[in-house]
């Protein structure tokens, strides 16, 4: 059963990236240089998110984290507004050291407070990001040239313009994915029971910084490449949890194959709908994602 | 007689007494002051910076955001405000007790002269208005395009971009270049790199991206824009001018077609 999943999963994903790829039909340059390199970007950036929300939601446990709770969001847009102010022309790796610098200090405050730990970095991040977004909201008054840019950037964007940038970030999506499920046996300890965790000999605080690291990195690493693009991790991660409830390492893998096959359907019908016009594909995932997780809760209840 | 005359002495203040107008967006107090209706101005919007006059007028926030108290303390006569369907500034300055002219957003230049038309007619400047049309029109008459190019015009960074129907698309069309997505109505929208290919513009303008920018995207040399290094980026106070549908569109029209021509 879980092998047909697997399969169907795989199957969709692929068809999702072919018809990204090439509807709708235009010529051969375009297709390698242009729809080719916008597909990777869609698919490692929803790889990406969800591979990350499925990682904070199993270390977390809970089913409401997402990377964009504990922060990554509201320190990417504060860096990339920190870069504008200075000038900075890198747009890309800036703001990831924001949203990682901001995970950490979610992080760090629920560590230091020693909340509840795992609700505790959830809250800690709910404050960071609503402070940083005062901080924004403060900076853009003063400077409302960059307003309609930050709008833009909180809806996402797929350019995929930028073949180095996609590139990196694929080598780096790949890595942490492999890191994540190699380490599946640790990581499923962790997010079943930490007291067991710590008789096999695991360091439930250092494993669970590590991967709460990781999962942080990957999607700060994201949203400075292709914007903010909501709700697709929070989805993917869920589905896949209801998907393969036992079994770590289908949970991890399907839930990033979840989450590419969203955003690249999502940015496909965001493209071509309305063409010329594109609609920005953070608008359509949430827009077909909210639904979608709805009737997933829906099912899940009925059980 | 008497009474007629002592009523007449008590008119005749009334009369003498100007306009206390307010305008809060900058193309309407550029048209204002062009109709040499500037003294009546008592508060402007803070981004309001032309001609100099204004800048020592006292700001009463802007047309999105008005400062309810200043224009209050101030009691002006009118306030001018664009039509506004995302923007409760209007309602909000009626309930305050003020009056109002709302004024229709400009789709083209001949528009211009609606406004300043419109605006006059509250004042009793008609003849003014008047002249400010015959002149404007004839400023833009002088640019008699020979062969219309295609445009990309980059409003956003991201590849925002604007319709037919949009006031930037007629500035365009009148300095000789046609926006190469003047088919679609919408005001205000993102396209693709790809579509842009697809057009093949002869020239990309762009308020934001450097051109070295778009020198470095996937597949430029296809596009004849860069193969004749015809992409610019355009300096702010042309940026200004040219989104101010008032009386210096024809300084942005002459810009934009110095470019096209280059």
């Amino acid at each position: 059963m879980n092998k047909i999943k697997i399969l169907l999963l795989i199957l969709f994903c692929c068809l999702s990236f072919f018809f990204a790829v090439i509807f709708p039909p235009a010529s051969l340059d375009i297709l390698l240089n242009l729809r080719l390199s916008r597909a990777f970007q869609g698919f490692f950036t929803g790889f990406s998110l969800s591979l990350s929300a499925a990682v904070l939601q199993g270390v977390l446990k809970n089913p409401l984290a997402d990377p964009f709770i504990i922060g990554v969001s509201g320190g990417a847009m504060l860096f990339l507004l920190i870069a504008k102010f200075l000038n900075i022309s890198d747009i890309y790796f800036f703001p990831a050291l924001g949203g990682l610098a901001a995970s950490y200090f979610s992080y760090a405050l629920a560590k230091r407070f020693s909340w509840a730990s795992n609700s505790g970095i959830l809250l800690a991040g709910i404050a960071v990001n609503a402070f940083i977004t005062a901080l924004i909201t403060m900076f853009v008054i003063f400077r409302k040239d960059d307003l309609i840019y930050f709008f833009h950037f909180s809806f996402g964007n797929l350019s995929g313009v930028n073949h180095k940038e996609i590139f990196l970030f694929s080598v780096l999506a790949i890595v942490v994915f492999l890191f994540v499920f190699l380490r599946r046996k640790n990581f499923s300890a962790i997010s079943f029971d930490e007291e067991k965790a710590s008789t096999m000999g695991i360091s439930s605080g250092k494993e669970k910084l590590l991967f709460f690291a990781l999962a942080s990195a990957l999607a700060s690493f994201s949203v400075g490449l292709s914007g903010l693009i909501g709700f697709a991790g929070l989805v993917a991660a869920n589905a896949a949890r209801m998907l393969f409830p036992f079994s770590t390492g289908l949970y991890l893998f399907s839930s990033s194959i979840l989450g590419a096959m969203l955003i690249l359907f999502a940015d496909w019908i965001g493209r071509f709908s309305a063409s010329p016009i594109e609609i920005p594909v953070g608008a359509i995932t949430s827009f077909l994602g909210a639904p979608f997780f709805i009737w997933l809760l829906y099912k899940e209840n009925k059980k | 007689m008497k009474k007629i005359i002592v009523c007449l002495l008590f008119l005749l203040p009334l009369k003498l007494q100007a306009l206390k107008i307010a305008a809060l967006m900058p193309s309407h107090a550029e048209i204002i002051c062009s109709i040499g209706m500037c003294g009546d101005l008592i508060a402007v919007g803070s981004y309001c910076d032309w001609p100099k006059e204004l800048e020592s007028k006292p700001k009463a926030g802007d047309y999105f955001k008005p400062d309810l108290e200043k224009l209050y303390s101030l009691k002006p006569d009118l306030v001018f405000l664009p039509v506004s369907l995302n923007s409760t500034a209007a309602s909000d300055l009626k309930k305050i007790g003020l009056k109002v002219i709302e004024i229709e957003p400009e789709k083209n230049i001949g528009d211009i002269c609606f406004t300043a038309k419109k605006i006059a007619s509250y004042a009793g400047r008609d003849r003014e208005a008047e002249k400010f049309c015959l002149k404007l029109n004839l400023e833009i008459s002088k640019f008699k395009p020979k062969k219309r190019k295609k445009i990309f015009y980059e409003i956003d960074s991201g590849f925002w971009t604007a319709g037919g129907e949009s006031f930037l698309s007629d500035v365009l069309s009148k300095a000789g270049g046609r926006n190469i997505f003047e088919a679609r109505k919408e005001n205000y929208f993102k396209v693709s790199w790809e579509t842009v290919i697809k057009e093949n513009p002869d020239i990309i303008i762009s308020n934001y991206s450097k051109p070295e920018y778009f020198y470095s995207l996937p597949l430029a040399d296809k596009v004849s824009a860069v193969k004749n290094k015809k992409v610019f980026l355009l300096e702010k106070n042309h940026r200004d001018i040219l989104v101010r549908p008032g009386p210096r569109i024809p300084r942005a029209v002459k810009k934009l077609s110095e470019m096209i021509d280059e």
